[in-house]
């Protein structure tokens, strides 16, 4: 070889980081040298292994006490969006992930042993723990395909009510369903309910589930989240 | 209002807690580290430029959070005690004479990284961020990121081919 290729290049070049010049060069090198082909590829593998230690982490369920803390903290200001206008942008996002949502929480709550579809979401169950699960607090719920955890995360404050939003995960599943339900003066109902896989990532996209959620709090002018002193007063304690 | 940011916070703990396990190496103090950078985050969140990425700069107010309180804690305690692993959920390091480096083995490699090399490796390696990504997270010169990145790969490198040629792998801990 002509021009000397250190590791820093090598694992550049691997990485995408190098420009097409040198990564043409670099390609050359390995062409033309075996031994720097094989180190070339020990840098690529290096990548994977790192990855591959952290994946148990991040698929490990984020504790709840965190979740909590982010959604209750006070915030400054906080970034001031337009609501109507969001709203107006994410519309089509919104009937997607919700589509998505019924469908998988029909599979999860038992669409098809619920014949008549009379509460296929097993919304009715979820809507009722909402009305009385503190925030951050998680109870077992019984739907016709088996028990599910549900979490109440935050509590807002909307024009003609309240609205919540919950997490639920059937028992012994990574994957969970994250959504918001609303007492409107006529009971509590689930408005919205998006998947997320047990990755630890929110599907389908980064602005799926958490995206359209907020999209839908903003469509209702949505206050808060209320601090658990305010929530207290409001959401009553019977299920416990 | 107020909901925009946080959920998006939300969806960013996984990622912000690989990061802090990566700076903070055990699992209570690397929670408490996450939980400490969303409170300034949350409180700093009219500085945030909507549009840019949220997650590089939630990492950098981790990085600056992680660097705030070691200097408070060195009096007292060390906490880049050399030789503790990296605690991440799921069997330890078990030391079998298998060929290839186990999950366990390769989690107690980074463990024993020096800080500045573990915290480049996950941005980059886990994280898949660009070099000039995380070397404005880390604050220093895309060169920096390079060389430390190369230096924490080849420890790994070198872990793997003294697996492959002898059943003592050369440890070889930076110091």
């Amino acid at each position: 070889m002509t021009t000397r290729v250190t590791d820093e290049m090598l694992m550049a070049f691997v990485d995408g980081e190098l420009d097409p010049a040198a990564a043409e060069s670099v390609r050359r090198a390995t062409a033309n040298d075996a031994a720097l082909a094989r180190r070339a590829e020990a840098f690529r593998t290096t990548r994977q292994m790192a990855r591959d230690a952290f994946v148990d982490l991040k698929a490990e369920p984020v504790p709840e006490a965190l979740v909590a803390a982010v959604l209750r903290g006070e915030s400054s200001k906080v970034v001031a969006f337009s609501s109507r206008r969001r709203f107006m942008q994410t519309a089509l996002p919104i009937a997607a992930s919700i589509a998505i949502a019924f469908g998988l929480a029909g599979y999860w709550f038992g669409q098809r042993s619920a014949p008549g579809g009379a509460d296929p979401l097993g919304g009715g169950i979820v809507a009722e723990a909402l009305g009385e699960t503190p925030s951050g607090n998680e109870r077992t719920i019984r739907a016709s395909n088996g028990e599910a955890r549900l979490r109440t995360l935050a509590t807002y404050k909307v024009d003609r009510g309240l609205c919540r939003t919950f997490e639920m995960s059937p028992a012994g599943s990574q994957g969970a369903v994250r959504g918001v339900g609303c007492d409107l003066g006529s009971g509590w109902n689930v408005g919205m309910a998006a998947a997320h896989g047990g990755d630890g990532t929110y599907a389908p996209a980064a602005a799926g589930a958490t995206g359209s959620i907020d999209a839908y709090l903003d469509a209702l002018d949505a206050q808060g989240p209320l601090s658990p002193e305010e929530e207290a007063v409001i959401i009553g304690d019977k299920g416990r | 209002m107020a909901v925009d940011i946080r959920h998006r916070m939300v969806a960013l703990l996984p990622r912000l807690r690989a990061f802090a396990h990566a700076l903070a190496r055990s699992g209570d103090a690397a929670d408490d580290l996450v939980q400490a950078t969303c409170e300034k985050a949350l409180r700093a969140a009219d500085t945030w430029t909507p549009g840019t990425r949220l997650d590089s700069w939630m990492f950098r107010i981790m990085q600056n959070q992680w660097i705030d309180e070691k200097r408070r804690q060195r009096p007292q305690t060390s906490i880049d005690e050399p030789g503790a692993g990296l605690q991440i959920a799921g069997e330890d390091g078990a030391k079998t004479a298998e060929a290839r480096l186990t999950l366990g083995s390769v989690r107690s490699l980074i463990g024993e990284m020096p800080e500045e090399l573990r915290s480049v490796l996950v941005l980059v390696c886990v994280e898949d961020m660009s070099y000039r990504d995380a070397a404005e997270v880390l604050d220093v010169p895309v060169g920096t990121v390079m060389s430390r990145l190369a230096r924490a790969r080849r420890t790994l490198i070198e872990a793997v081919d003294g697996e492959e040629h002898r059943p003592t792998r050369a440890t070889g801990a930076p110091s």
